[in-house]
């Protein structure tokens, strides 16, 4: 047999894969995007955690929904956790003004629940959960764990992104507001007492949402084993709202 | 620059501001050491929606520059949604009205403030019958009180109506229809308390997020919750729901009454409560065809013939809902030990038979004994921060007096001018005109009978949302005769038409009151000055009605001016001239007078001094005898409510029929006015998105919230796409018999349409959709129906494809 003969199955299936390559180019680059049933969403939400997510095959590429994070779920995220907490210098000062300036850059004054800084599909309070649960460090990028008790309806507090493909985008409206900036560290007693905390704890109950090891490097604290924050780092009392009114409890 | 660029620049400036505040911050001595954010926080309902959360304001250098939820506030328990954390922005954009502006050879002008009052005293003054206010419900309770002074005692003019008349005026027959007194029997703590929750044409993840949450987020503590949308589309309350039931437009009608046609059918009424606190009633004619509030009552055995032909099979062939689902409603309705609490909102308020649906829900939880416990209640939602306070209560609508009454009762007209200190006779006993006839008054020729001649609009944006905007409004263009007076934050599409923009102090730089949705009335105090020349609203008509005096009107019967302000000493203040507006607080004033009309029907509210301690309070809120003063959760029922006589459980002392009880209705299902056909084949709704608040004139200026939501969109099925070769994002035109835009279509979008049905949010001021809705009204409510009108979509141009 020649080798020749022997190649021709390999150039049909060539001939065929760059076929279907075209097809799938020409689609991807029609000025629409076609219409694909929703479907899979609820069965990937009940299988569990296991594998890295698969590419899809370009013959199934109409019937699988391929919106953002649609397959939140279908990868083994636990890898993507950070590592147990350990003690580490204190971060440098250009470290903590590079996360501060990072900070404020998605939210609208210090205080203001944090934008969200990429798109989404709101499945439901677990996809976003999926991720900001405990908080997951991809390479750069950095999803914080979250600060707060759970609650079901993230966009209600947390603005999404546009979904700048369908409505496009528009440029910012001139506002002339002056925002309540970022504290940089809270003042000390005296020299050697620990920081007061510069910021409400109301909805940052979990410390660690910022200052743990999945939070940005600049605010990470240096003490990452000591779990009871705040036995030595006081609150603000007139940002936390303390008056002589006893506080009503969040539905109990 | 683009914005990437400019948010990144602005991201930038920010941070670094925030570091040299802080260093500075730092290295001053500060011997205590003590942890301040050196914001100065004083508390204030949020600006937005009817849910009336309260916020704490942080302001330095005379700016708002933070908000934080109040944690102490029993409404919201420190969360907001989306728009209440960014409220404060809403102040700052960078096109705020600083100065009086006319209309001169088609371009605003501007000019000094008492030339501006003097152009508005004209007016008034020579044709003070043709004059108009056109108000709304985000007017605090002053500024409401003082336009209907103005209006109804000042002018005998009654041509005052609020822009709620297009978002809760159903709510209001439907309330007084059933209970003879207008707002809620429950309250929020229904929310905690109902095992089931269903919604009625209602979104509220979207559109009053911290009040579903605040039931969602019981699912987390373990608690069972049934959540039921009943829907014409799929949106983010679906997604949390049990049971998504979609209907055809209108036939919820058929639905409520499907229910009910079941319990009796089936014996498994609550029979005790129905003996003891319910009446029947129906409208007149043969077909139930003539409608009013009043009606005329029935036997039960007569509301169970009427009810006889409403099976679950045929409301499933009228509704689409199957008949199971039907029966499940029924049986849940039957079960005495489940807590049933039905929100609704403008589904069943914007709708031409919107008295009549509100009727016949409340309807189903009386004739189910689903009333007057904590979690069991028919409770209303309102879209405005004062809708209830200012509109409702204050009585801003064109049959209205305030506290419950109306000017077509000689003894109600007489009380308000013996409060006034008018004569008898003053008040005109004949409604003035509601707002579709007020604008299509205006908006016609006085040649052929347009009879009212200048509109004065306050805190609303009537160029947006008025329905048939080509009839209601855009007709004014070029009608020399008519004037247009518009007092602003913003240019808007309404300024665009003004001949006179007068500019408006906002939010916290005024001192205001609103009431929301669960009848609390809430407080609040300036905090930092208005731009340029902007002024408050009560100022504005204060000093309209000073010059008025000057020229002989606005006298009380002994010749007082009507408006006069005292300082605490009893002497007169000149509140009138800006320089002294504030040497009192005018609003206190003004809300004391207020409230002596407020006992007639029992919603009495207390003094203004104990608004300033709380986060509001319900009304009615009584004195007790150690002088404190209590607020009521729970009106009708007994264990809660001051006014039930003893013993009787559940009373409602407002009865129409005067024994005490509430009246159950029967509404016959009935075709809406305009239904999809050949040349329009789809439904047509509208409504709002989470990110903006009603027309965008402040949410579109918060940076965040405008980036989120840029622009308005249509969504659309994906089989109605794929019919019409449509995808997303391509460009669209909606044509109706009234006008026709062009926006892009969104297909499985933040809502999803079932196919023949498109959605349009109305917060975009480029892409205004009421081009295209229709002005057929309720006949008993008069309020607008933007909820459903025959559409046809067009294929326009590929997303992205150059115009």
């Amino acid at each position: 047999m020649s080798p020749l003969a022997d190649s021709k199955p390999l150039h049909v299936a060539l001939a065929a894969i760059a076929g279907i390559a075209l097809i799938g180019y020409l689609a991807g680059t029609g000025g629409s995007v076609p219409v694909v049933s929703h479907g899979g969403g609820a069965d990937l939400a009940k299988s569990a955690p296991s594998a890295v997510p698969q590419a899809v095959p370009y013959t199934q590429m109409t019937n699988v929904d391929m919106s953002r994070n649609a397959n939140w779920n279908s990868g083994d995220l636990a890898a993507l956790r950070p590592g147990a907490d350990t003690r580490k210098e204190p971060a440098s000062q250009a470290e903590t003004d590079a996360a501060l300036a990072d900070r404020a850059s998605n939210r609208a004054f210090a205080g203001a629940p944090p934008t969200i800084p990429h798109s989404i599909d709101q499945v439901s309070a677990a996809s976003c959960l999926a991720c900001h649960g405990e908080g997951l460090i991809v390479g750069e990028r950095r999803a914080s764990r979250i600060s707060h008790p759970a609650y079901h309806n993230c966009t209600q507090c947390h603005v999404a992104a546009a979904p700048s493909a369908v409505v496009g985008t528009r440029e910012a409206p001139p506002s002339i507001a002056v925002t309540k900036p970022e504290p940089s560290g809270g003042p000390r007693a005296n020299l050697g007492a620990p920081p007061q905390m510069p910021h409400p704890a109301w909805m940052r109950q979990d410390c660690r949402s910022c200052h743990g090891p999945a939070g940005r490097p600049g605010l990470q604290t240096s003490h990452p084993e000591r779990l009871n924050c705040q036995q030595c780092h006081t609150a603000a009392a007139n940002s936390e709202q303390r008056t002589s009114m006893p506080p009503a409890t969040l539905g109990q | 620059m683009r914005r990437r660029d400019f948010l990144k620049t602005s991201a930038m400036a920010m941070a670094a501001s925030a570091l040299t505040i802080d260093r500075a911050q730092a290295a001053d001595p500060q011997p205590a050491g003590l942890a301040d954010d050196g914001l100065t926080w004083d508390k204030a309902p949020c600006r937005f929606c009817g849910t009336g959360c309260h916020v704490k304001v942080g302001v330095k250098d005379g700016k708002v520059q933070a908000i934080a939820g109040a944690v102490e506030a029993e409404v919201n328990k420190g969360l907001l949604c989306v728009k209440g954390y960014h409220v404060g922005l809403a102040l700052y954009g960078a096109d705020r009205l600083t100065t009086p502006l006319l209309k001169k050879d088609g371009k605003h002008v501007p000019i000094s403030w008492d030339e501006a009052l003097t152009i508005v005293a004209d007016k008034i003054q020579t044709q003070p019958k043709t004059f108009a206010i056109y108000g709304s419900g985000q007017w605090t309770i002053p500024e409401g009180y003082i336009c209907q002074k103005l209006m109804k005692g000042g002018l005998s003019n009654n041509h005052i109506d609020p822009n709620a008349r297009l978002c809760m005026a159903s709510a209001v027959t439907g309330f007084i229809g059933t209970y003879g007194v207008d707002e809620p029997a429950g309250c929020y703590d229904d929310l905690d308390a109902c095992d089931v929750l269903i919604t009625w044409g209602n979104n509220p993840a979207e559109m009053h997020p911290v009040l579903f949450s605040r039931v969602i987020d019981r699912r987390s503590r373990g608690e069972k919750i049934t959540i039921i949308d009943i829907g014409t589309r799929r949106t983010r309350t679906t997604e949390h729901a049990d049971h998504y039931l979609e209907f055809e437009p209108q036939s919820d009608m058929a639905i409520a009454n499907g229910i009910c046609h079941l319990l009796i059918k089936s014996g498994s009424y609550d029979k005790a409560f129905v003996e003891k606190h319910c009446n029947f009633r129906r409208n007149e004619g043969e077909q139930h065809e003539k409608k009013s509030l009043k009606g005329i009552p029935c036997t039960f055995a007569e509301y169970e013939t009427y009810l006889e032909e409403y099976t679950p099979e045929r409301v499933e062939e009228i509704s689409g809902v199957s008949a199971d689902n039907i029966r499940m409603l029924a049986k849940l309705f039957a079960d005495p030990n489940k807590r049933i609490t039905s929100l609704w909102c403008m589904g069943m308020n914007q709708h031409t038979r919107g008295t009549a649906i509100n009727c016949l829900v409340h309807g189903v939880h009386l004739l189910s004994g689903h009333f007057g416990k904590p979690g069991d209640a028919p409770t209303s939602l309102t879209g405005q921060p004062s809708a209830c306070g200012t509109a409702r209560e204050v009585g801003t609508l064109a049959h209205a007096l305030p506290g419950g009454r109306i000017v077509a009762k000689e003894p109600h007209r007489q009380q308000s001018e013996d409060i006034w200190n008018l004569p008898h006779g003053t008040i005109s006993p004949k409604p003035g005109y509601h707002t579709i006839a007020m604008w299509d008054h205006f908006c016609t020729p006085t040649a052929e009978g347009g009879d009212i001649s200048t509109i004065w609009v306050q805190v609303t944006n009537p160029g947006q949302t008025l329905p048939n905007l080509p009839k209601l409004f855009e007709r004014k263009e070029g009608l020399e005769d008519k004037f247009l007076i518009v007092s602003d934050v913003y240019p808007t599409a309404t300024t665009k038409l003004a001949d006179l923009i007068l500019p408006s102090a906002m939010w916290v730089e005024k001192n205001g009151m609103f009431g929301n949705s669960e009848r609390r009335t809430q407080q609040w105090f300036k905090m930092v000055d208005p731009p340029g020349q902007a002024r408050d609203d009560v100022w504005q008509v204060l000093a309209v009605a000073r010059k008025l005096y000057q020229r002989g009107l606005m006298k009380d019967k002994d010749g007082k001016f009507l408006f006069e302000i005292h300082n605490e000493q009893g002497q007169e203040v000149p509140a009138w001239d800006w320089d002294h507006y504030y040497d009192v607080n005018v609003d206190k004033q003004l809300f004391e007078e207020y409230r002596l009309f407020t006992t007639l029907k029992h919603k009495n509210l207390a003094p203004y001094d104990e608004y300033v301690k709380s986060h509001g309070l319900r009304w009615p809120v009584l004195e007790q005898a150690d002088g404190t003063w209590r607020e009521t959760r729970f009106r009708f029922s007994e264990f809660d409510d001051p006014f039930v006589t003893k013993g009787a459980g559940i009373e409602f002392y407002h009865s129409t029929t005067g024994d005490g009880k509430a009246q159950v209705w029967f509404h016959p299902y009935e075709d809406p006015p305009e239904k999809p056909d050949a040349a329009y084949p789809l439904w047509l709704c509208t409504g709002r998105v989470l990110e903006h608040w009603h027309t965008g004139s402040m949410t579109m200026r918060v940076p965040q919230l405008r980036r989120a939501m840029p622009s308005s969109y249509v969504e659309v099925n994906p089989q109605d796409a794929k019919s019409l070769g449509i995808g997303n994002g391509d460009i669209v035109a909606i044509d109706t018999r009234r006008g026709s835009i062009e926006l892009p279509a969104w297909i499985k979008g933040r809502g999803a349409p079932p196919p023949g049905r498109i959605f349009v949010p109305f917060f975009d001021e480029r892409l205004l959709i009421n081009k295209c809705t229709l002005d057929a009204y309720c006949p008993i409510s008069k309020q607008p129906d933007y909820k459903k009108c025959a559409a046809k979509l067009r294929f326009v141009r590929r997303a992205g494809a150059r115009t």
